[in-house]
């Protein structure tokens, strides 16, 4: 790819409960780590690129370009997209494209301002009918797991161990949230945490097997590849990036065990990058629920489909901090994923960027990976809704 | 989320579980739309009413719902699943009525997976001053725990987008209600409730 976007410097707060904090300090905090990294001033910016779904719902702010200009006295452009990713996707086209050399990528969400209506506001992100019909935010995650032990015949013996699998995500991304400063939870917990919280709903899913409600804030600043040179001698290179589009009625879908999102998207995103599939030994996947992340591993092409679970199984009997998929190693969510670290929606893709770009300039301290590779890629998988669309971006450092 | 007009719409739609179906290529689809995403703008013209108000759908799949959305407290723990119609051609989201399930209650989903369901219409809630009554079909009872054959009007409402039709239980086998009716005028009878 010709002139490839380069992030030079990233910046988060910690995710969680900020009952005590304004959005605005949230994203001000994110931004003054990522200025101070790359020492980079408010007037180098050339413009904006903010993200959130809710701001307008949980802080009754409906114009936040207006209000982010406020605060920062910049009169520069700014667009404002619901996920992080769709944020930078905007960003890289107009780098891309020539029109800018320095822009901010931000995201903010303070979804414990509405803690009692949460729930029925992220049906906004499912169609009209699912929330009509009765459904809530976590009903998909259990009908996509029915529909694939129905659709790959797993039963008894293996489905024990499907559900043992599942756990063992929720509990790998705990323990790599231990080690992660920002995250929302720094414990550790078992299985049979999770498996409790399941019996006690008496449901396939239980209260681990879920992604938190959190507030917090990121930011990274994009330039081009000619002006990355002037604030960091290591910048991080997006050399591919793809999206793709699903229905909203994830019923009328006609594969319900998979998102075919992430599947073609990752695809154009390895052809843009010219990158083969194996070379990618860092991935941050989307784990609202613990299903999605085992699907998530097969849309990617990581895993047979239907096998994922296996894989996941045999490499978290004694788990060695990372994946062990015929043979060769895959880090997944070493920041903890969504389900430790947090996910505030509309910054949430930009923590996952945060801990690739960390883990390619070898400063991820404890959580720090050791790549068997010379050269190693990371990955980002970030859906908006239950799968209606999906961002892959492939970094790289050369 | 939810006002007058939206409710006028929905009810129109969900409480027949109206859909429309491709003369050309076949596909169907839950809503009312003028073309086929197979066919393009070709299909204008050519599709095909398709009201699922009497069919019989098959719960394909089913999970507990034991902490609804604020909409849907009262319920307390539901079943909530994929219903589809016509071998699968048409899925839709729906709720099981008629089946209370305790708090803490152990439940095997296979047994419910796969079987029969009707749907059935329930009174939601009634909107303030307005005259409407929200109902909604996405609603299903099991077809074999069904209630036997019971009186049924039919009224004819005296605008377009008006209340719900049908008042009684009308669902449930077609033959049983029109027994010595040809397909025609069962269809017609239909028509003057749209």
């Amino acid at each position: 790819m010709q002139d490839r976007p380069a992030i030079v410097a990233v910046g988060r707060t910690r995710f969680g409960e900020h009952y005590d904090k304004q959005p605005e300090k949230l994203i001000e905090e994110a931004w003054l780590k990522a200025s101070q990294e790359a020492d980079i001033e408010r007037r180098d910016l050339e413009a904006c690129y903010l993200s959130d779904y809710f701001l307008p719902i949980t802080n009754k702010l409906g114009l936040e370009e207006g209000f982010l200009s406020e605060l920062t006295q910049l009169h520069v452009p700014m667009e404002v997209t619901r996920s992080f990713s769709s944020a930078l996707s905007n960003a890289c086209n107009a780098i891309q494209a020539g029109k800018y050399n320095v822009v901010l990528v931000g995201g903010i969400e303070k979804m414990t301002d509405r803690w009692d209506k949460i729930r029925d506001d992220l049906m906004l992100l499912e169609d009209p009918w699912s929330y009509y019909a009765g459904g809530t935010p976590e009903a998909n995650h259990e009908l996509m797991l029915r529909a694939y032990i129905k659709k790959y015949g797993i039963r008894d013996r293996d489905l024990e161990k499907l559900k043992i699998a599942l756990a063992q995500v929720s509990v790998k991304n705990h323990l790599h949230a231990l080690k992660n400063e920002y995250a929302q939870y720094q414990r550790k917990i078992t299985v049979d945490h999770v498996l409790s919280a399941r019996k006690r709903a008496g449901k396939p899913l239980g209260l681990y097997d879920f992604a938190p409600i959190s507030d917090g804030a990121s930011a990274l600043i994009l330039t081009s590849e000619d002006a990355a040179k002037k604030f960091t001698d290591k910048p991080v290179y997006i050399l591919g990036s793809a999206s793709a589009t699903d229905y909203l009625t994830f019923p009328a879908r006609e594969d319900l065990t998979h998102f075919l999102v992430s599947e073609t998207a990752m695809k154009k995103a390895l052809k843009a990058a010219g990158v083969d599939l194996w070379d990618i030994q860092i991935v941050e996947l989307y784990d609202q629920s613990t299903v999605m992340e085992m699907i998530s591993l097969e849309d990617l092409g990581f895993c047979e489909k239907g096998k994922a679970w296996m894989n996941i199984y045999e490499s978290c009997k004694n788990y060695k901090g990372y994946y062990e998929i015929d043979g060769k190693k895959l880090f997944v969510n070493m920041n903890g994923g969504l389900k430790a670290d947090g996910n505030p929606l509309g910054a949430t893709g930009g923590a996952q960027v945060f801990e690739v770009v960390k883990q390619l300039k070898g400063e991820a301290e404890e959580r720090q990976v050791k790549s068997d590779k010379e050269s190693s890629y990371g990955c980002v998988l970030e859906l908006e809704g239950f799968g209606t669309k999906g961002y892959v971006y492939i970094l790289g450092r050369d | 989320m939810s006002s007058e007009p939206i409710e006028r719409r929905v009810s129109y739609l969900g409480d027949r579980l109206r859909g429309k179906r491709c003369l050309i290529c076949g596909k169907e689809y839950f809503e009312v739309r003028d073309y086929c995403g197979n066919c393009g703008r070709k299909s204008f013209g050519k599709m095909d009413e398709v009201d699922l108000f009497y069919e019989k759908g098959t719960l394909e799949i089913c999970t507990l719902i034991s902490e609804p959305t604020n909409k849907f407290t009262k319920l307390g723990c539901y079943i909530y699943g994929i219903v589809s119609f016509h071998k699968g051609k048409i899925r839709v989201p729906g709720r099981l009525t008629d089946k209370i399930i305790k708090q803490g209650e152990e439940i095997d989903f296979s047994s419910y997976e796969g079987r029969e369901v009707v749907p059935r219409f329930r009174r939601r809630y009634s909107v303030q001053r307005s005259e409407i009554i929200p109902t909604i079909s996405l609603a299903f009872t099991f077809a074999d725990e069904f209630y036997p054959h019971q009186e049924y009007k039919i009224v004819k409402p005296n605008k377009e987008y008006s209340t719900p039709g049908i008042v009684g239980y009308g669902v449930g086998l077609r033959s049983l209600y029109f027994p010595l009716q040809n397909k025609r005028r069962k269809h017609r009878a239909f028509r003057s409730v749209h």
